[in-house]
């Protein structure tokens, strides 16, 4: 009984591993979205990177949602800087597994 | 003579008009047309970094005849990325040829443009003084709009504007403009008519 215990644990665990390294997602406040081609710009600049597998731009609570490849992420650093090059401000950095 | 000296000081210390966003993203490519009851344009430009575009701008004045070619610079001065607004400073400077009827002459621009703006309010002031050979005109332009609903990025957003003109020289030194703008994601189109009756079209395309 152990055992199977211990199989199912195993299993289980393994299994959601790679279905949360998926879902690393970071969020973040932006500042100076104000339109369309605020968005625009923040997807075509976080795109790029390699790392990123999808972008998610809310301009009623004016978040981003940056959604990284299996097992990859970006620090809130980097992630800062690309907002900054992109021309806004991003504050309030969170990542979620 | 003198009131031009003034007018060029005026143009260096009070922001410049016509186009939204100047500066695209890095590596983002911007494409317009626009006409209104004096000219015809073309532009297209490219933006290295959010701080600087380069491009090339043509533009065909009915009035006199003259088609201006420019290579020009838009320079994002000072941006202010608030919580709910926008604000920037931009200069502006191009230098290129005149196409008159019997000759080619030297040609150029340059000026300032500020803007304002929130999801639903719109604010923005612009100067510009062309070179036409040994001619100089300035020109200022100011705008209000708002937007009467919050719209997403996958929606189109109407705004509601309102544009006054002001070109010293021209019969009809002042003209007012209301027009609508329509936006959606990448794509930006206007269309107005003024007081003295002339339509204007403006449709703008970022890469």
């Amino acid at each position: 009984m152990k055992t199977v215990f211990k199989t199912i644990a195993l299993s289980t665990a393994l299994t959601l591993m790679p279905l949360a390294a998926f879902a690393t997602t970071m969020k973040a406040d932006i500042n100076g979205l104000v339109c369309a081609f605020c968005a625009q710009s923040l997807e075509k600049v976080l795109k790029k990177q390699p790392e990123v597998a999808d972008i998610k731009v809310d301009m009623d609570s004016k978040l981003v949602t940056i959604t990284f490849k299996d097992g990859q992420s970006l620090s809130a650093e980097k992630a800062s800087a690309l907002i900054t090059d992109a021309g806004y401000a991003a504050t309030n950095f969170r990542v979620e597994e | 003579m003198k009131h031009i000296h003034y007018l060029y000081a005026l143009a260096l210390l009070i922001p410049l008009a016509a186009e939204a966003r100047p500066v695209s993203y890095p590596g983002g490519w911007t494409g317009m047309v626009s006409r209104d009851a004096d000219r015809d344009d073309l532009e297209v430009h490219y933006s290295p970094t959010a701080r600087y575009a380069v491009g090339y701008r043509a533009e065909y004045d009915r009035n006199d005849n003259t088609t201006m070619h420019n290579l020009f610079s838009n320079y994002l001065l000072k941006r202010w990325n608030n919580p709910q607004s926008q604000g920037n400073i931009y200069l502006r400077g191009g230098v290129g040829v005149l196409d008159r009827e019997d000759d080619t002459t030297g040609a150029g621009f340059y000026g300032l443009q500020a803007d304002w703006e929130t999801r639903q309010v719109f604010t923005a002031y612009e100067n510009t003084v062309r070179y036409k050979g040994d001619d100089a005109s300035f020109a200022q332009s100011a705008r209000v709009g708002f937007s009467p609903i919050l719209t997403g990025y996958d929606e189109v957003a109407p705004w509601l504007m309102l544009e006054v003109k002001h070109e010293p020289e021209s019969t009809d030194s002042v003209t007012l403009t209301p027009l609508l703008r329509l936006m959606y994601k990448t794509t930006m189109f206007e269309v107005g008519a003024s007081d003295q009756g002339d339509v204007m079209l403006h449709l703008m395309k970022r890469f």
